[in-house]
């Protein structure tokens, strides 16, 4: 196998045909059946989500500076404000954005497969998401007759508030219903992918750890998601047509309702995290230019995340009124899901070991990632501790606890793994000194913003407030963590500078900027539209000694490229 | 000396002391393992970092199983005993002792009462020192949490469904309860005060003086105090409502002037304000709900006097001036 043109290619001859100029037009992207346009636009879609999600978090920081309810318009808006920005982080921005954007990219490359098993459901499963996000949107428009705009049923939906209230409900509702068929269908496509486009050499122990964990994800998304499906349209249902399942008032079951929903949204977590942890392996591994440890370990302990995230979903319902075995057997549970992601975390860092680590943007997010699930996870053993639990449940202490684990990690791997293939993604190198003042300013931002919310927890603030006490000594906390976020704020737009900068003025990008040795590393950058002109010979996607380093592309060449052809 | 203590609120029941305790366990077990990773990190990123882009790979070890077991097995260890004692603790909070002084709770949107033994009730937790209180706790509307941080005691409250909290303080103090599980529009303003008292005549005296009017005050005067202790003030203002303002429930200021006039209703039909439809709208006010509004005002606990108050305080309305 030779991949050599690419190189030589790259500075004498017109720039190749890549899948940007395929085709051109608007219709060659609305109608396209290429995963990689349709990953970048997904991309697109849940960066500006991302974005107004993020503007929501800074208007609830704002209103938190001070203990009194005087910034938002009223309590209504401010309950509207945290469902939004919890919905659409969660349904919008996180569960699809490292699947369904950066997955969809990646995953044919690292396959060396021409596309995904089925383009058109790939295209139809965007189409659902932008209509699931239009439905879900629309309640921003959408005045009810306590003139809030927004819904205020929380994105947990508990009943019977959800079916009691006035606003919009049924919409966001549908949307959600719209959202979960979207992620769906993309694992379903994923599952297959990965069964059957495999190059015949490449066996599971051979495949990159970020397509165990998309594989362990994608299985999660077709089993978990219809139950949500299922949960969403018996809420519509009670809601429309006023028969009983989770309203008292009507003889249903609110506590049913908890379990129905979380089936679903604790092995959504994981939905969330493990292909965040697949982005990490990868970061962790090329830019430490070493070979990953206990391979096996972390592709199994992804596995065993997406077995046990199934029976742990009483967890968050410790305080329903479950009889004490059930919170015992639970509580139980749920500590066998510290193990495997303990295993990881000891095998990223063993990775480091001996290694020949450059600290590069998406190096630095991958380290972040290790220290912020680090601490997410070890917070999640306080939450896991039945007695503990009880006095923390659904105060800061959670807050915190879930931000650290979905913003501090899976989003941090989700622009850790941006930053990693946007060379390839766009064919264009983005300034380093940008990329890596604005992680700081993120990584700093967030812990600012977060870790006080662990203490104003456990002395006792409840979540979901828009106001409180002036004398329970939680006004400083608040006023730490709403700098925080606006910090954080900061970093997120120097982050956006710097991608503008690189698609503007960014120079041509090498094939293999970091030195990697997965599928993806081997194709051009930005990759042809049909990703490879050969089937490209499988071997072991950790080994690095096969590329060396060139300074005239500024990325790895093969060893065995000849030097003449390559201009020094 | 403990330098974690000020991660938890002032330890003021029986339980309090059991969870921070196992909280301050895990906290050191999180730390440690923090330190740990992170030291090693930061260690490794210097020792081992890229000096110049032609270096060659890394050439660390690949695996190695027996520190893996070692770090599945540790973990482990640690883990079952966090579960051992938080299960053992949560059962025994499970569980209220036969002496214990009986408290229901009613919650609703936005409010609490707790009725005592004596079949008073107040908005605010009354508590013996010294003796178990368990509380019996039902929801009015939607689900409530009662939560008070002092007491690391918390749990649901379902509609329809009878949960339980028990503890026992003996410290004399007023702490702070919140309800802990969204409950929509005000849930941040649903708050109440824990009382413990001196002594057990101390606790005693304030018993019998709930839900009666002290000597010398004016029904109005009670009215207007009961406006606020038995919630209706979470919906219901005492002011000509202002262009464009939200209101959860009718204006008592309209009604006082609406007497004597018709009043629409959502199914309809009309009815002449007077004194005979306030007390209906108070005894069941899902009757008759006026048109704009929905059905969502509990029914409250009131004796024939604290009736007699409210109905006295709104009819006053008209003739006061706003504040």
């Amino acid at each position: 196998m030779s991949t050599s043109y690419q190189s030589s290619a790259e500075e004498t001859a017109p720039a190749p045909e890549n899948y940007l100029t395929s085709s051109r037009g608007i219709a060659s992207w609305i109608f396209t059946l290429d995963h990689k346009r349709i990953g970048i636009l997904y991309g697109v879609m849940i960066l500006l989500s991302f974005a107004a999600a993020g503007f929501i978090a800074l208007l609830i920081r704002t209103e938190l500076l001070t203990p009194a309810l005087d910034r938002a318009p009223s309590g209504d808006q401010y309950n509207a404000w945290f469902t939004l920005h919890g919905a659409i982080m969660v349904f919008m921005v996180i569960i699809p954005g490292v699947p369904a954007a950066l997955g969809n990219f990646v995953l044919p490359l690292m396959l060396g497969a021409k596309d995904v098993a089925f383009p058109r459901l790939n295209l139809m499963s965007f189409y659902f998401w932008l209509g699931g996000a239009g439905f879900l949107l629309s309640t921003l428009f959408l005045a009810g007759s306590t003139k809030v705009y927004g819904v205020d049923t929380g994105w947990t939906l508990y009943p019977p508030h959800s079916i009691r209230t006035t606003q919009f409900a049924s919409l966001a509702l549908t949307g959600v219903f719209l959202l979960g068929f979207s992620s769906i269908f993309t694992g379903l496509n994923f599952i297959v992918t990965i069964q059957k486009l495999r190059p015949r050499a490449m066996t599971w122990f051979k495949m990159p750890l970020f397509l165990w964990a998309i594989y362990s994800t994608a299985v999660l998304q077709v089993m978990a998601t219809p139950v949500l499906a299922i949960t969403l349209l018996l809420l519509i249902v009670e809601r429309t047509m006023g028969i009983g399942i989770f309203n008292p008032a009507l003889g249903g079951d609110p506590v049913l309702f908890q379990h129905f929903f979380w089936f679903y949204s604790h092995p959504a977590v994981y939905i969330m995290i493990l292909p965040a942890m697949g982005v990490v392996s990868e970061l962790i591994a090329v830019h430490s230019h070493r070979h990953i440890f206990g391979y096996r370990f972390i592709a199994w302990s992804s596995v065993a995340i997406a077995m046990f995230s199934f029976i742990v979903w009483g967890h968050h319902m410790f305080t329903s009124t479950m009889s004490p075995l059930m919170n015992a057997i639970f509580s139980a549970l749920t500590f066998s899901v510290s193990i495997p992601s303990a295993i990881k975390v000891f095998n990223w860092l063993a990775t480091l070991y001996k290694a020949s680590i450059s600290i590069t943007t998406p190096m630095l997010y991958g380290l972040a990632f290790i220290i912020l699930f680090t601490i997410g996870g070890l917070t999640g053993l306080h939450l896991g501790t039945l007695q503990v639990d009880i006095h923390l449940h659904d105060t800061y202490f959670v807050v915190a606890h879930f931000h650290y684990v979905m913003m501090g990690s899976a989003l941090m791997a989700m622009f850790g793994g941006l930053h990693h293939w946007w060379p390839k993604i766009t064919g264009r190198t983005y300034s380093e000194l940008l990329g890596q003042v604005s992680f700081w300013l993120i990584f700093i931002g967030f812990n600012t913003a977060f870790l006080p919310q662990f203490v104003m927890g456990s002395l006792g603030m409840p979540r979901r407030y828009a106001s409180y006490p002036a004398d329970a000594g939680f006004t400083g906390y608040h006023i730490a963590s709403t700098i925080g976020a606006y910090i954080m704020a900061v970093g997120f737009v120097v982050m956006f500078v710097c991608f503008v900068q690189s698609l503007a003025a960014g120079r041509k990008a090498a094939a293999n900027p970091w030195g990697g040795n997965s599928l993806e590393w081997h194709c051009a950058a930005p990759p042809p539209h049909t990703n490879f002109e050969t089937v490209p010979e499988v071997i072991d996607c950790y080994d690095f000694h096969d590329w060396r380093y060139d300074a005239a592309s500024g990325g790895f060449i093969k060893k065995t490229t000849a030097p003449g052809r390559v201009p020094a | 000396m403990n330098p974690l203590k000020w991660m938890l609120p002032p330890q003021k029941s029986n339980f309090a002391g059991d969870v921070d305790w196992l909280f301050y366990y895990i906290t050191w077990v999180s730390i440690f393992f923090f330190v740990l990773i992170l030291v090693l990190m930061i260690a490794f990123v210097i020792k081992y970092r890229r000096r110049d882009p032609n270096d060659p790979p890394g050439e660390g070890p690949e695996h190695h199983l027996p520190l893996e077991i070692t770090w599945t097995v540790i973990p482990l260890i640690l883990v079952i005993f966090m579960f051992y004692w938080g299960m053992v603790g949560a059962n025994e909070m499970a569980t209220p002792p036969a002496n214990a002084y009986d408290i229901q709770v009613s919650a609703q949107q936005w409010s609490w009462q707790f009725t005592y033994p004596n079949a008073k009730s107040d908005k605010d937790l009354h508590i013996p020192p010294g003796q178990p209180v368990v509380l019996t706790m039902t929801s009015q509307d939607v689900l409530h949490a009662f939560y008070v941080p002092a007491f690391r005691v918390k749990n649901d409250i379902v509609p329809k469904k009878y949960s339980k909290v028990w503890f026992t303080c003996d410290s004399p103090g007023d702490y702070q309860v919140f309800c802990a599980e969204y409950c929509g529009t005000d849930h941040s303003n649903m708050r109440a005060r824990a009382i413990v008292y001196e002594s057990r005549e101390a606790f005693e005296a304030k018993m019998a003086i709930l839900d009666i009017r002290p000597e010398g005050r004016s029904l109005e005067e009670h009215g207007k105090i009961m406006h606020t202790d038995k919630g209706c003030a979470q919906c219901h203002i005492t002011t000509t409502p202002k262009p464009g303002q939200i209101l959860l429930a009718p204006s008592w200021r309209n009604l006082s002037r609406d007497f004597g006039q018709l009043r629409e209703f959502t199914d309809g039909s009309r009815q002449i304000v007077d004194e005979a439809y306030v007390r209906e709208s108070m005894r069941t006010p899902s009757k008759k709900i006026v048109a704009g509004f929905g059905p969502t005002m509990p029914v409250p606990t009131l004796t024939q006097d604290q009736e007699d108050s409210i109905v006295a305080f709104i009819k006053s309305l008209k003739d006061t001036p706003e504040e």
